[in-house]
């Protein structure tokens, strides 16, 4: 009867034990990319640098800067593609006195308003196309955002509201960012594991989407994550958010566009 | 009229005569279920590739009915026996809406 119990216990331990070691399996450092918090059959994917999902976009890029619909082609006044490799980098940034925080996609929107070019909302396959091949000519180049020196108190007050919502509680879930990225990296939520929410990645093509997202759509999906009220597309609050992650990640090198989950 | 359908047909392995070689095909298709609705809560109509046809030298050798279950941008891998003077890989297919797309690839003998 005792050694029965004993043996139960046992077979508990063991159990606890095995759980233990799968959820160990997954990397714990902060300063990671979501790249390696993949599973293997879609970083196999993602190096299929011939057929992955990622590739239509590349490709549909790529046309796009050079071809144009009557105004100046993005090749027209940028040139060569390789040659942007330090611009999307340095986004978010802000655009002048009292003007908005904009990151690459908001850019792209406003260079193609700018040249007359059709379709003109985020997520459009046109500027996720172009932000895919802006982000794969940077492929390698450290997140080097800076501070912005003309408009500094500006920019240190988006920084300190990026900081704070990372740091706020919010949603049914009463959950802030940091609780899942900073205090529980590597750790199985659900079918997928928290990382440590470094924005190298993006454009990102996640599994779920079934198509290309930017960090604005990422975002969005956190807050419907955390079930609070989802913010519009392009809100302000959403900039603010990239800034900090972009500044948290100050250095780290850029792999977009990846494939997520 | 929209945009085309992009597509990238690749063939991975030594191109020689009688090798086997994987050709590996993806579509750039939403491949609407008919299930989802639009922002606007109206029904998307259903629009996925019908029929994919893919032919070796004009010679038929794999056809696929993709269903619903197939999600957006589908992909197809399939192994094949080079011919002895190589060829034409070609992949054809057409979907609901009835918009029709084809890519091929030669296959070079390598020297």
């Amino acid at each position: 009867m005792k050694a029965w119990h004993w043996a139960k216990r046992l077979a508990g331990l063991a159990w606890l034990c095995a759980g233990t070691v799968q959820a160990a399996s997954w990397p714990t450092d902060p300063g990671l990319s979501g790249n390696a918090f993949l599973p293997p059959g879609l970083v196999a994917l993602q190096n299929d640098t011939l057929n992955s999902p990622l590739t239509l976009w590349l490709d549909k890029g790529n046309t796009l800067w050079r071809e144009t619909t009557g105004g100046r082609s993005c090749q027209g006044c940028h040139g060569e593609v390789q040659s942007m490799r330090q611009s999307a980098p340095s986004f978010p940034k802000l655009t002048g006195a009292n003007g908005p925080l904009i990151n690459l996609e908001d850019q792209i929107l406003r260079c193609r308003a700018r040249t007359g070019q059709p379709n003109s909302k985020l997520e459009d396959d046109e500027v996720l196309a172009l932000s895919a091949v802006l982000h794969h000519a940077a492929r390698q180049q450290p997140i080097a955002i800076q501070p912005d020196t003309v408009h500094l108190a500006q920019w240190q007050a988006h920084l300190e509201r990026g900081a704070q919502l990372f740091t706020t509680r919010m949603g049914r879930m009463n959950l802030a960012c940091v609780h899942c990225h900073d205090q529980n990296v590597g750790k199985q939520m659900r079918t997928d594991v928290v990382s440590p929410a470094n924005p190298t990645g993006f454009p990102v093509y996640r599994m779920t989407w079934q198509r290309l997202g930017t960090v604005d759509r990422r975002l969005r999906a956190c807050y419907s994550g955390v079930q609070a009220v989802i913010p519009a597309s392009g809100d302000p609050a959403l900039r603010d958010l990239e800034l900090y992650l972009k500044v948290r990640a100050n250095g780290l090198l850029l792999d977009g566009p990846a494939i997520r989950r | 009229m929209a945009a085309p359908i992009p597509s990238r047909l690749t063939v991975v392995g030594p191109i020689r005569a009688g090798a086997t070689v994987e050709a590996r095909w993806i579509a750039g298709h939403p491949m609407e279920t008919g299930f989802g609705v639009d922002p606007n809560g109206q029904r998307v109509l259903r629009n996925i590739i019908t029929s994919i046809r893919v032919t070796l030298n004009g010679r038929l050798i794999l056809e696929a009915e993709p269903g619903t279950g197939i999600s957006a941008n589908p992909y197809l891998a399939f192994s094949l026996l080079v011919p002895k003077d190589g060829g034409t890989l070609a992949v054809e297919w057409i979907d609901d809406a009835g918009r029709r797309g084809n890519v091929q690839q030669i296959l070079l003998l390598e020297p």
